[in-house]
């Protein structure tokens, strides 16, 4: 049985990405800064639980899908997720590995909770991730991910219903699964406040 | 002394991205979207630069930026024109200081 290790909601802003590259090369903004010190803990956390997995709900800017089809629920089922040029170049960071092995077992059981999944053999992760990853995690990533990209971009997006059944099945999935790996689950806090977190 | 900046969720301050809409503009978010591509944005010279206007027309914001990115614009820019706002203006409006677009990192880093 895999066992949950923990779990962070997190904000995520392009800038917050940007102000992180800044910030290591020639010191933050002191306004910047509180995110950087804020965000510590977490990292000493998460270095502490020694998690090798982790499940990251999220949301792409079509900067990996576009709008010819856009789903709802998509799943990566990859073992290597490259960073997604959102048109700037890439920022100095490694794309991250997945686990085939350990991410189909939770997709098959997500599907038969009723969860129509789009399944990515190929997927570019964006400033959903990559702006905070690097303020709780050192390169080279010490976990192997999951990414589930929500639509939260064009209406009708999936309810809050929709996402808290979301959460529950994963939890479920994730704890019989026989994997034996220990792991934790990142849930973008947008993802269960609706909220306006790019007012940073 | 500037005139203040509206700040709400009517037109042409903000739109909602529907799926009818979506079916309607899909050239036009197709066309936008194409700019991630450095090929594509080679191919064009981006000249009137009506933000709020592309927006207006069907244009999804994550789409009309990677157009705003080839001339060196965030999102903000677009935010900013879409109030009616000059970015100096604007930019004092946001909770948290911006003075850093993401293509200026790799010129600082040099």
């Amino acid at each position: 049985m895999s066992q949950i290790v923990g779990g962070i909601g997190i904000a995520h802003t392009p800038s917050m990405g940007y102000q992180f590259d800044r910030g290591m090369q020639k010191g933050f903004d002191p306004k910047w800064r509180q995110w950087y010190d804020g965000a510590l803990p977490v990292k000493a956390w998460l270095r502490e639980l020694q998690a090798t997995h982790m499940v990251i709900v999220y949301n792409d800017h079509m900067n990996y899908f576009d709008l010819k089809a856009y789903p709802t629920f998509a799943i990566g089922m990859a073992e290597r997720f490259p960073q997604a040029d959102e048109g700037y170049g890439l920022r100095p960071f490694p794309g991250m590995d997945g686990d085939p092995e350990f991410s189909w077992p939770i997709a098959r059981s997500l599907v038969h909770d009723g969860f129509d999944l789009t399944f990515c053999q190929e997927l570019e992760l964006d400033h959903g991730v990559y702006s905070w990853l690097p303020y709780v995690m050192d390169p080279p990533w010490p976990v192997k991910v999951l990414p589930i990209a929500v639509n939260m971009l064009m209406q009708p997006v999936p309810t809050p219903q929709r996402l808290h059944q979301l959460g529950v099945g994963l939890r479920r999935t994730i704890l019989e699964d026989g994997s034996c790996r220990a792991q934790h689950v990142v849930h973008d806090a947008r993802r269960a406040a609706r909220g306006r977190n790019h007012a940073l | 002394m500037t005139k203040p900046i509206d700040l709400n969720l009517a037109a042409p301050s903000a739109y909602l991205f529907t799926g009818e809409i979506c079916s309607r503009s899909y050239r036009l978010n197709k066309f936008a979207f194409d700019f991630k591509y450095p090929a594509v944005r080679d191919r064009f010279t981006v000249r009137a630069r009506d933000w709020t206007g592309l927006v207006a027309s069907g244009g999804h914001h994550f789409n009309i930026i990677k157009i705003a990115a080839a001339v060196g614009a965030s999102h903000l820019h677009v935010g900013a024109h879409m109030v009616g706002a000059l970015w100096d203006e604007f930019k004092q409006t946001l909770p948290n200081r911006v003075d850093l677009m993401p293509q200026d990192i790799g010129k600082e880093c040099q």
